[in-house]
């Protein structure tokens, strides 16, 4: 048996953030043997191993899963304070956690949008949806 | 039910903030305690050493292993130290237990110790981040008490618990601390002081969350046939578990329940041959108050979705159906991070030797320890037995 050749894989997590750039949107990894999906992505499917994956758009859309107003940080985000940090679904088999960009008038289960900032840190945020804005 | 090792002995520094002291030091303060319990222990005889650490970030100081080997004059003897953020006590004492089970050592000192009140809480914040996902939740901002305000919000919004009840977890386990000499917080206070204390991560508040602390404990185990040389009141090892999740919380299919807790308190409920009604109390990883809550339900102790009903029944009390933390917990006896897995270990030890005066629980016979790091993403669990 020969030895393996190097290890080679498009599903990086410097992949995540080239493609959040190009395209302007996230992207997770979906394994085409079982549909488990990652963000970010990983190189094999962590639920059955499969390396057969593909790239997948996250839907612009989410719900808030559950969030928190973040009133002491670290260094780097002082400058945020206070800020609401969330978890939050897209569809029932993604969740992603964020910065969402409102702090009042954010409830479990209010739509949220994912809004990329290419240039900033972090690179993307969430923002209220329309008709969860007050 | 098989004694997997016995502790024969254990020591704890007081916990606090200690200007004046050094990790390696407050490790001397906790061993020396450990020394004078235990009759006719030569060190040579000690196999080795195994020490629960979380960051160098606070000292700048990794090889703690061979820093205490040394303090404690146990040169040559072989050591390491262990790392699970704050499950790294507990899998010290797992890894102690491992090597004597193995056969490979007859002895073993096991350690925990953080020295963290050097550094501002903008650092101590920065550092424990560390401990979760770097890609999508350190660059997100969050931070643990908000990782662990995520739980609370999603296991309120799907069950109904609420900020009263996170509140009386802390009220209780302050009193419970009053009587504890070694305590970190040792000052009684009301719901209403929690609630309107300052908000850290929403829902949770400054009494929500466990103290940064310093300190050190150790324990000394050996083969069960050795302990009666050492003592005349050993306790025993009858059960241990260990299980992971994602480190990242997000990833997990319902953000409030702590899975890797519930599999590994049913690890070691299996090996003691246990069930969760045959403990007589339990130190769990109260590091923030919904986490105590989470572990009701975990550990078996509530249902799933109802372990607020434990804290509003006052089940959880001392002299309670079954009480948890008699300690005061991380959040009062205090939370320095490598070394609360056996602080735990410290107080149960004692509990079962009938040692703890005022806050002692009658008729102690099993007792459970969940000590965890990160979101709940490694879980160390022991049952004890007297």
């Amino acid at each position: 048996m020969s030895q393996p050749t190097s290890f080679r894989t498009e599903f990086t997590i410097e992949n995540f953030f080239r493609k959040l750039k190009e395209e302007g949107s996230l992207s997770a990894a979906r394994c085409e043997k079982c549909n488990f999906k990652m963000i970010p992505p990983r190189p094999i499917c962590s639920r059955c191993l499969s390396c057969d994956l593909e790239w997948v758009r996250v839907p612009a859309r989410g719900k808030i899963v559950s969030f928190s107003e973040v009133h002491v940080s670290s260094e780097n985000f002082q400058r945020l304070l206070p800020y609401v940090v969330c978890i939050a679904s897209f569809g029932d088999d993604l969740k992603i956690p964020g910065i969402l960009k409102e702090v009042k008038n954010v409830k479990v289960g209010s739509e949220v949008e994912i809004e990329i900032q290419p240039d900033k840190k972090p690179e993307y945020v969430f923002a209220l949806s329309s008709a969860d804005r007050v | 039910m098989r004694k997997l090792a016995s502790i024969v002995s254990v020591g704890m520094s007081k916990i606090g903030r200690f200007p004046e002291l050094n990790g390696r030091e407050l490790v001397v303060e906790a061993f020396l305690e450990a020394w004078d319990g235990c009759k006719n222990l030569d060190r040579k005889d000690i196999g080795a050493v195994f020490v629960g650490n979380q960051s160098e970030t606070y000292e700048h100081q990794i090889m703690y292993g061979s820093l205490v080997t040394d303090w404690l004059g146990l040169l040559p003897k072989g050591s390491m130290r262990v790392e699970g953020c704050a499950a790294a006590g507990a899998l010290a004492l797992s890894s102690g237990v491992t090597a004597i089970v193995s056969g490979l050592h007859d002895i073993v000192l096991v350690c925990g110790i953080e020295k963290m009140s050097l550094r501002s809480t903008i650092e101590i914040t920065d550092a424990l981040m560390s401990a979760s996902d770097l890609v999508l939740e350190q660059h997100n901002g969050m931070t643990f008490p908000s990782i662990y305000a995520l739980m609370a919000r999603a296991h309120m919004s799907k069950y109904g618990s609420n900020e009263d009840d996170l509140a009386a977890v802390a009220v209780k386990n302050h009193r419970n601390a009053l009587d504890n000499p070694k305590a970190h917080i040792r000052k009684e206070i009301s719901k209403v002081d929690v609630l309107k204390s300052k908000v850290i991560a929403s829902p949770l508040k400054l009494y929500d969350c466990s103290p940064v602390s310093d300190g050190a404990a150790v324990a000394i185990l050996c083969k069960t046939e050795l302990a009666s040389r050492f003592t005349d009141s050993p306790t025993f090892v009858v059960g241990m578990g260990n299980s992971s999740d994602t480190i990242g919380l997000y990833e997990r299919e319902d953000i409030s329940w702590p899975g890797a807790v519930a599999q590994a308190c049913s690890n070691s409920y299996q090996m003691a041959g246990l069930a969760p009604g045959d403990i007589s109390f339990a130190e769990v990883h109260d590091a923030f108050t919904i986490n105590e809550i989470l572990h009701y339900e975990a550990a078996g102790f509530a249902k799933r979705g109802a372990g607020q009903e434990s804290i509003r029944s006052h089940q959880t009390d001392i002299g309670g159906k079954i009480p948890v933390n008699p300690s005061g917990g991380l959040k009062a006896r205090g939370h320095p991070v490598g070394a609360t897995g056996l602080c735990q270990i410290y107080e149960i030890h004692n509990q079962l030797n009938r040692r703890c005066g005022k806050r002692q629980i009658s008729g102690a016979k099993y007792a459970l320890a969940i000590n965890e790091g990160g979101s709940n993403a490694i879980v160390t669990t022991h049952i004890i037995s007297n």
